[in-house]
């Protein structure tokens, strides 16, 4: 067996120094001074691509934020449309009491008048609200009242009208008339129609009679929408907008922080911590302005009437969306792992939307709450959207200024928290 | 910890000094009074069991760490990290190539496009970029069908290369390297 | 099967991930705390108005004599003695300069919302009611507020009544009142239990759709435990198991807080907590779905919340829909709200028993967005 003495590993460093230096451009020339606003906003540019760069390696990612919202609004133009008189008919029944026996409390009077009973009947046909199911005569059906309370359960109609044992006799005496209502009070933005329905047979029935003096009401609607826009579409779009243009941009930014890895090894260039957020910033501000605009046109296709400009609205859909991106980088900043990033995304966006005012109107909720959802953005973008959309209001007023503020805050302390923020390789 | 000088050049230009430096982070004292000196050609290397503080000497000198934490006398390229108006300077003339690719390397993105991305932190030019960058990936034998796919579907030891590319390419004047055999053949 | 453990390993995560428990445990009692917290404050005022009165204007044409002695009992029922409505101005034009300043002003307080309606008093009003001939009352409502324009012609009928009462204009006065059925009774948390059957569902779907959209996106070790006996159908089982262990725990944690708050419910309890459940059930389900279907993380967060908003938007409770196309009205009701809303509000405020036909629905639709989920992941490509 042959031994042999192995020679140790060396590398030639001469040769690969000499081969790697061979390459060097003159420091000189190609390194400039790292601290010129030139090279400053060179970086930056930079780093704005690398951010787009970024983006567009999840082309699915990008398809949800850019193409979905317009998509959505679409459909929702395509399913909001104004529907016919005849479909909106409310299903009700008519339970007279007013054949039954009254006894005057003043001098004990018998009576049994129900004169006014079927003229309000007629009145109730005639209504193009209403649609009468069946009219009871509780006189001849003692369970009248238990078989209309059925039907209300069950859903097959909307609204009982009882006609009380009295209702002929006031008004014969010159009294007023009281006519019982009874609508399904669990679906709660069915009540006010049901209640508009039952009122419309009352105006139909005192026409009918000719019963005077009656108040004449002649109302004019100021900020309407003119024929051939959907009123049920231009009046919901708002919420949706605000909505949609926020909830994008915030997910959009939540984990753009976070997830960025070689941040730490950025960190050991001559970049800067403030050069590396203003390009997020940046780039997703111009996605924002993608977005913004595919919205708009969309929302203008589907038939959106717009009493404002094109540019306020852009703008205020802008500053929402921005105060998502601010909220995102924000919540980005300060996260330890894409995990925690995640869960105060959902934490803070259930919290915003379910104060907002969509679901329980800010004016009803108590004052500790009232204060913390006029913090929000959300509940100046609604109110903000709809006054530029309905109005034409400028959109230089309060929830502007408001959402403004709430956007410088939010970059500020992202800056603040970034630069704060333990980088290591 | 031990540290082994192999010393190529004559040339006594100090680009990396250390006198009695200590790291505590609170009540953990992570470094004890290390000394060493490194001069231009000459190239040391760190010795030492894991949590013997090699890679936080490393951080001290690339201005990682914040000054509250060490103590001592510290210069690299004849400048302070103690001193944050230092950092940008000190870190134009580094190039560093840590141990995790992950914290290195965008993975979505091709390697012509994080050299770009890098180099363009130091002011350089696409062009020049791209001509030293093609240049160091075929003295480092990265394949040619690799540069413009993106790095993600790269194998562990062209990741490494691809770091010791991105760590050359600005020819720096102190070059430190985190475990740089992991994973090369 | 290796099912026993893959559930194990998904409670460890779920164990390990306390900010997410957090989220799912406290969150949702914190929010009912705060809307169970609101009972009793209801709306107080409905209309905020603004008055302006020509009373004072002379008009002799059809009357013998000129008067304005009404205007002011009618200012003053609707400043203190109406109960949904607010005086928030009211001018007195003697002429048709001071009317069209008057005008001016409070065109611009209906424009920048500080009022709801401009209700202008003609020339003839006291006159009218003097001679007992029919009054007349203008008003000028801002018309991009449907609830307003829906609300006003029955909303005006109290200061009407108020005022015909005090000026003995009572006799072929006809008046409807309204006994709502079904409602929540007024010693029950009007608030709480009214956005009960919108609010619970929302936040049920929003925190179990999110404990598992990324549950497969975000675990990274999964393509490594594919290169072992486990199967792909394994996994999405294990996952579906685990966190509807989790979801139904959440359920039975929001049920007990809502009882004890205060919820009324005329139904069974039992089927209310089990329509929870299906909710929570169907959120699962549907993260599964993202979570399958995404590449990506950032995409799991973009798509989750683009169903989330498609769900509330899409379900009909919020803004109302007009659908006539079958074919879309099947796709709605693959959406988890479309259901589960009018089923909590059946039970709860009308006592009714379980709707066949929602529960259907809403269970098809979880079935679905589970099969969905396990087909896509099976067409998956993962590579270690």
């Amino acid at each position: 067996m042959r031994i042999t003495k192995k020679k140790p590993l060396t590398l030639n460093l001469n040769k690969f120094k000499s081969k790697v230096s061979s390459l060097k451009p003159d420091t000189k020339k190609v390194i400039k001074k790292v601290s010129s606003i030139k090279n400053n906003i060179f970086r930056i540019i930079k780093q704005v691509k690398k951010e787009f760069r970024l983006l567009w390696s999840d082309k699915f990612n990008i398809f949800l934020a850019i193409v979905m919202p317009p998509l959505i609004i679409v459909f929702l133009g395509l399913t909001m449309t104004d529907a016919p008189q005849e479909a909106q008919s409310i299903p009700c029944v008519v339970v007279s009491y007013d054949s039954n026996t009254f006894i005057n409390p003043n001098d004990f009077f018998e009576s049994q008048l129900d004169n006014y009973t079927i003229p309000y009947v007629n009145a109730v046909n005639k209504s193009s609200l209403l649609e009468l199911v069946r009219f009871y005569n509780a006189t001849e059906e003692i369970y009248a009242m238990e078989q209309a309370r059925t039907a209300l359960l069950e859903g097959t109609i909307n609204v009982i009208i009882s006609l009380p044992v009295d209702f002929t006799e006031l008004i014969e005496l010159g009294l007023p008339g009281l006519i019982d209502c009874i609508p399904d009070a669990s679906k709660m933005v069915h009540i006010q129609a049901n209640i508009n329905a039952v009122y419309d047979s009352i105006k139909i029935f005192i026409n009918d009679t000719n019963l005077k003096p009656q108040f004449v009401i002649r109302g004019f609607e100021e900020f309407t929408i003119p024929e051939g826009y959907s009123s049920n579409f231009n009046t919901n779009i708002i919420m949706a907008f605000s909505f949609m243009i926020f909830g994008v941009a915030f997910v959009l930014s939540i984990l753009i922080v976070v997830q960025e890895k070689p941040i730490a090894r950025l960190l050991l260039t001559p970049v800067t911590r403030s050069e590396i957020l203003l390009s997020k910033f940046i780039a997703y501000t111009l996605v924002l302005l993608l977005q913004d605009s595919l919205l708009i046109v969309s929302a203008l296709s589907m038939g959106l009437y717009l009493a404002g400009t094109v540019t306020d609205l852009f703008l205020a859909l802008f500053m929402i969306g921005f105060s998502g991106i601010a909220m995102g980088i924000f919540i980005s900043s300060q996260s330890k792992t894409k995990t925690q990033a995640n869960q105060l995304f959902l934490a803070f966006y259930l919290v915003i939307i379910l104060l907002s005012g969509i679901f329980i109107p800010i004016e009803n909720m108590p004052p500790y709450l009232q204060v913390i959802a006029y913090i929000l953005p959300l509940s100046h973008g609604d109110p903000l959207i709809r006054g530029i959309i309905t109005k034409g209001q400028s959109i230089w007023g309060f929830h502007f200024y408001w959402l403004l503020g709430i956007c410088i805050f939010l970059v500020l302390f992202s800056f603040l928290i970034f630069k704060r923020r333990k980088y290591e390789v | 910890m031990r540290c082994e000088k192999i010393s190529i050049s004559k040339k006594k230009k100090e680009m990396v000094y250390v006198k009695d430096l200590n790291v505590k982070f609170g009540d953990k004292h992570v470094v004890h009074d290390v000394n060493f000196n490194v001069n231009q050609g000459e190239i040391i290397g760190l010795f030492g069991i894991s949590g013997a503080g090699k890679t936080t000497i490393v951080r001290v000198l690339t201005c990682q760490i914040e000054k509250k934490n060490w103590t001592g006398d510290v210069k690299v390229t004849g400048l302070t990290p103690a001193k944050k108006y230092n950092h940008p300077i000190i870190l134009s003339r580094i190039g560093y190539v840590p141990q995790l690719e992950l914290l290195n390397l965008y993975f979505d993105l091709s390697p012509m496009v994080n050299v770009e991305v890098f180099t363009s932190t130091y002011g350089m030019n696409k062009k020049d970029a791209k001509e030293v960058a093609e240049k160091l990936f075929r003295i480092l034998d990265l394949p040619e069908d690799t540069w413009n796919k993106p790095v993600k579907h790269m194998s562990g030891g062209e990741k490494k290369r691809l770091s010791m590319a991105i760590g050359l390419i600005h020819n720096p004047n102190v070059l430190f390297l985190d475990e740089p055999t992991t994973l090369i053949s | 099967m290796y099912l026993g453990g893959l559930i194990r390993k998904e409670f460890g995560r779920i164990k390990s991930d306390k900010r997410t428990l957090v989220l799912l445990f406290i969150v949702p009692i914190i929010l009912i705390l705060v809307f169970g917290l609101t009972s009793g404050v209801g709306i107080t005022k409905f209309f905020t108005s603004a008055i302006i009165t020509r009373d004072s204007m002379p008009t002799f044409d059809d009357f013998s004599a000129n008067s304005s002695k009404y205007d002011g009992t009618f200012i003053s029922i609707m400043k203190n003695e109406t109960s949904s409505w607010d005086l928030y101005r009211y001018y007195n034009a003697t002429d048709q300069v001071e009317y069209d300043r008057a005008y001016q002003n409070c065109y611009k307080f209906l424009q920048n919302g500080d009022v709801d309606i401009i209700i202008v008093l003609p020339e003839n009003f006291s006159e009218s009611v003097e001679n007992k001939t029919n009054p007349v009352l203008i008003y000028h409502i801002d018309a991009s507020d449907a609830q307003a324009i829906a609300a006003i012609e029955v909303a005006i009928q109290e200061p009407i009544a108020l005022f015909r009462a005090k000026t003995d204009m009572i006799a072929n006065f006809t008046i409807m009142i309204p006994y709502l059925e079904f409602d929540v009774p007024f010693w029950e948390s009007a608030i709480l239990n009214y956005a009960i059957p919108l609010i619970l569902p929302i936040i049920i779907l929003g925190t179990t759709m999110n404990l598992t959209s990324l549950s497969i996106v975000s675990e990274a070790p999964l393509p490594r435990m594919l290169i072992t006996p486990t199967a792909k159908r394994e996994i999405i089982l294990s996952k579906l198991i685990a966190n509807s262990i989790v979801m139904f725990l959440q359920s039975t944690e929001i049920f007990v807080t809502i009882a004890f708050f205060g919820l009324y419910s005329l139904g069974s309890l039992f089927y209310f907590y089990l329509v929870l459940i299906m909710i929570g059930f169907s959120g699962i389900c549907i993260g599964l779905f993202i979570s399958a279907l995404s590449p990506t993380e950032q995409s799991a967060n973009q798509m989750y919340l683009i169903m989330f908003i498609i769900i509330i938007l899409f379900s009909g409770t919020i803004l109302p829909l007009n659908i006539t196309d079958p074919s879309v009205q099947i796709i709605l009701n693959l959406l988890p709200l479309s259901n589960a809303v009018p089923m909590i509000t059946d039970i709860t405020l009308k006592g009714l028993s379980l709707n066949l036909t929602s529960l259907f629905w809403l269970n098809l639709s979880s079935l679905i967005y589970v099969t969905l989920a396990y087909i896509i992941y099976m067409f998956k490509k993962l590579e270690v």
